[in-house]
């Protein structure tokens, strides 16, 4: 209360309002994406700074520079179960790069700037600065200092006996790919990773959040690999003999499983370049055979200075990969056909053709992001926030907000879940409130469609808790919250809507019915398969992804 | 493997070192904490894989808070002995 009272004194800190901490903090994820610096987030003790959890366990996964302040309750009722009182630093312990509770006034100015600071320092991630009521309310004393060490956070440079073993190994490769990570977007190393594909002529995959980074329409890029990437990049990464991976963290939804890799690491048969600005990163899941912690430009820009003009390398296995492109586009054309009203990936295309390269697409979290993660285009680096790592049903509408926010002169689309959608449109009474205006795509596929899908192919097709029996009628809530709705019938339509929303910079929700039995996200590696273990949607059964060379 | 810890004096810290520690695949033999020079010094022995160890000490030197870390193989005491020499 104290807090927010100064703050009435104060003109340059916009305090926006949201309905939910929950989306606050979700919003200060999609500000910081789009901004690259963070939002300070400000909760109550107590139930308030409990809601903030889900968010800032989010950026931390992300590796989102998000601040947190909360409210406390005074210093002397500590432990004495007050009203309210919530141990907010031990709940947020690990989910957070620093927590400091303010125990004396002196403390507050500077544990809020170091608490900002680091959370864009280095490796991204959220901080919380916990205020308790007596200490808001005693008078400015000046600044105490507060013991830490930041200098870790500053990338070193990349050790030169590195970045020569790292040229050396991709001069020598005859399949070399290109790994680009969430750190790729952070850095700022979109352009140093083209450059080194380019020269390499390699292909180009990426994580989920690497999909941001990396121009889907650059001939060498592939997509994501992993549990929902594109064939040709799963194709791509099982099959390198090198991969250079850049600002990853060898996440086992990109790799499946690490034991082939790992084996081949060690074997000598695959060469693996880890570049990472987190040390503990490096040899954290999979051991690489070069491991380089610096900035991921700094590292590249320093492997091109040293790289040659590459030897030219055999086009078989770029043409080897475009083709299973070529089948998943063709199998995916005729799978459209048997659906009687949208299918998810086509609706995505209709979007992409609506909305301007500049638009930033935000996503819910289920099939319908997996979908997003297989056929949205990203045209620039930036425009795609997804929760990757928690994987947050909800993320989508608040982040959306966020990212309005932090840019309103760019359109934002949200490709979200009806399930998703349910968890967190509580918060679209900003949109008109602040003037926050995006497209809400829902896709109303009646279900938990990504759980299903597990229910379908892991447990027996045994499906249960997973179908909405009676959805609300979405149209009418965007009603209530003065926003116009649409329920298209066709694709064209679906594309004049958005083409219309982005156009007048107004705020549409567009409910998209999503043939629920038909709605099976494909390719897909089961959690703890191999990439070439991927399943196919059907007319590839003749194709495998295991090259033969 | 012995690691030795130097954090600010707050208990709020040492949760942060414990919450790590207890994700690590290690066996914590013996831990103890000692306040000196206005800084927590805690030193802890652990078992375990070496690169789970690794990783235990490479994940608790992002901490902020963790003013120095080291590791050193010497039986504990001895630890302590070269430790306070410095
Ligand atoms: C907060 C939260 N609860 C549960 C889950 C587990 N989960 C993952 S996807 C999913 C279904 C999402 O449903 P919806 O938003 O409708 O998307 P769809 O899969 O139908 O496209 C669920 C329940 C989650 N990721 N997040
Ligand atoms: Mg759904």
């Amino acid at each position: 209360m104290a807090l927010f009272d100064a703050a009435y004194f104060v003109d340059d800190i916009e305090v926006v309002m949201f309905r939910h901490e929950q989306g606050a903090a979700h919003a200060a994820e999609g500000y910081a994406r789009v901004a690259g610096r963070p939002a300070v987030v400000s909760a109550t003790s107590g139930p308030g700074a409990t809601n903030l959890v889900t968010g800032l366990t989010d950026a931390y996964m992300d590796s989102v520079p998000v601040t947190a302040i909360t409210g406390q309750v005074a210093t002397w009722v500590f432990g004495r179960d007050g009203f309210q009182e919530t141990d907010i630093l031990g709940v947020a312990t690990p989910i957070t790069k620093w927590v400091y509770q303010v125990r004396r006034p002196e403390e507050a100015t500077p544990a809020v700037r170091i608490a900002y600071e680091i959370s864009a320092l280095g490796r991204p991630g959220p901080t919380l600065v916990d205020l308790p009521r007596d200490v808001q309310l005693m008078e400015y004393r000046g600044e105490a200092k507060i013991q830490i060490n930041v200098s870790k956070f500053i990338p070193p440079k990349p050790r030169e006996e590195d970045v020569a073993k790292a040229v050396k190994i991709l001069l020598e490769a005859d399949r070399p790919v290109v790994l680009a990570g969430g750190g790729v977007l952070w850095s700022g190393a979109t352009k140093e990773v083209l450059e080194l594909a380019e020269k390499l002529n390699a292909p180009i995959v990426s994580t989920l959040p690497g999909k941001a980074a990396i121009p889907h329409n650059h001939p060498l890029y592939m997509g994501p690999a992993g549990m929902h990437g594109r064939a040709e990049a799963d194709a791509a990464l099982a099959n390198a003999d090198a991969v250079i991976a850049v600002g990853t963290r060898f996440s086992d939804r990109t790799w499946g499983r690490f034991r082939e890799l790992q084996e081949r690491v060690r074997s000598g048969e695959v060469k693996l370049i880890h570049i990472d600005v987190d040390r503990s990163e490096i040899g954290k899941n999979v051991k690489p055979t070069v491991g380089i912690v610096a900035d991921a430009r700094d590292a590249l820009r320093e492997v091109l200075d040293l790289m040659p003009a590459a030897a030219a390398r055999s086009p078989k296995f770029l043409a080897w990969l475009y083709e299973i492109r070529r089948r998943y586009e063709d199998a995916m054309e005729k799978a459209a056909a048997e659906f009687r009203h949208f299918a998810p990936w086509k609706v995505l295309k209709a979007v992409r053709r609506a909305a301007p390269p500049s638009a930033v697409t935000v996503t819910g979290v289920g099939g319908h992001q997996m979908w997003s993660e297989i056929w949205w285009e990203v045209y620039e680096p930036g425009t795609f926030i997804t929760s990757a790592g928690l994987g947050t049903m909800g993320f989508g509408i608040p982040a959306s907000l966020g990212a309005k926010l932090a840019d309103r002169s760019r359109p934002v689309v949200c490709i979200d879940g009806d399930g998703s959608f349910q968890m967190t449109f509580n918060n679209l009474a900003l949109v008109r409130e602040y003037g926050l205006p995006f497209v809400e795509i829902i896709f109303d596929n009646a279900s938990l469609q990504l759980v299903k899908q597990w229910q379908v192919y892991m447990y027996g097709n045994r499906q249960i808790a997973v179908r909405f029996a009676r959805n609300p009628d979405f149209l009418k809530i965007g009603e209530a919250y003065g926003i116009e709705g649409i329920r298209p019938s066709s694709y064209e339509e679906l594309e004049r809507a958005v083409s219309w929303a982005v156009r007048n910079d107004e705020p549409l929700i567009i409910d998209v019915t999503i043939d629920e039995d038909k709605d099976i996200v494909l390719p897909w590696v089961k959690p703890g398969d191999w990439l070439t273990q991927v399943i196919l949607p059907k007319g590839m059964e003749d194709v495998s992804l295991a090259y033969e060379h | 493997m012995s690691i030795s810890i130097r954090i600010p004096p707050s208990m709020d810290y040492v949760g942060r070192v414990v919450s790590i520690v207890r994700r690590a695949k290690v066996f914590v033999r013996r831990m103890e904490i000692e306040a000196r020079d206005s800084t927590y010094h805690i030193v802890m022995d652990v078992e375990g894989p070496a690169d789970e160890i690794g990783w235990l000490i490479a994940k608790l030197d992002k901490l902020p808070e963790v003013l120095e870390i080291g590791r050193t193989q010497a039986a504990p005491a001895i630890a302590v002995a070269v430790r306070e020499g410095r």
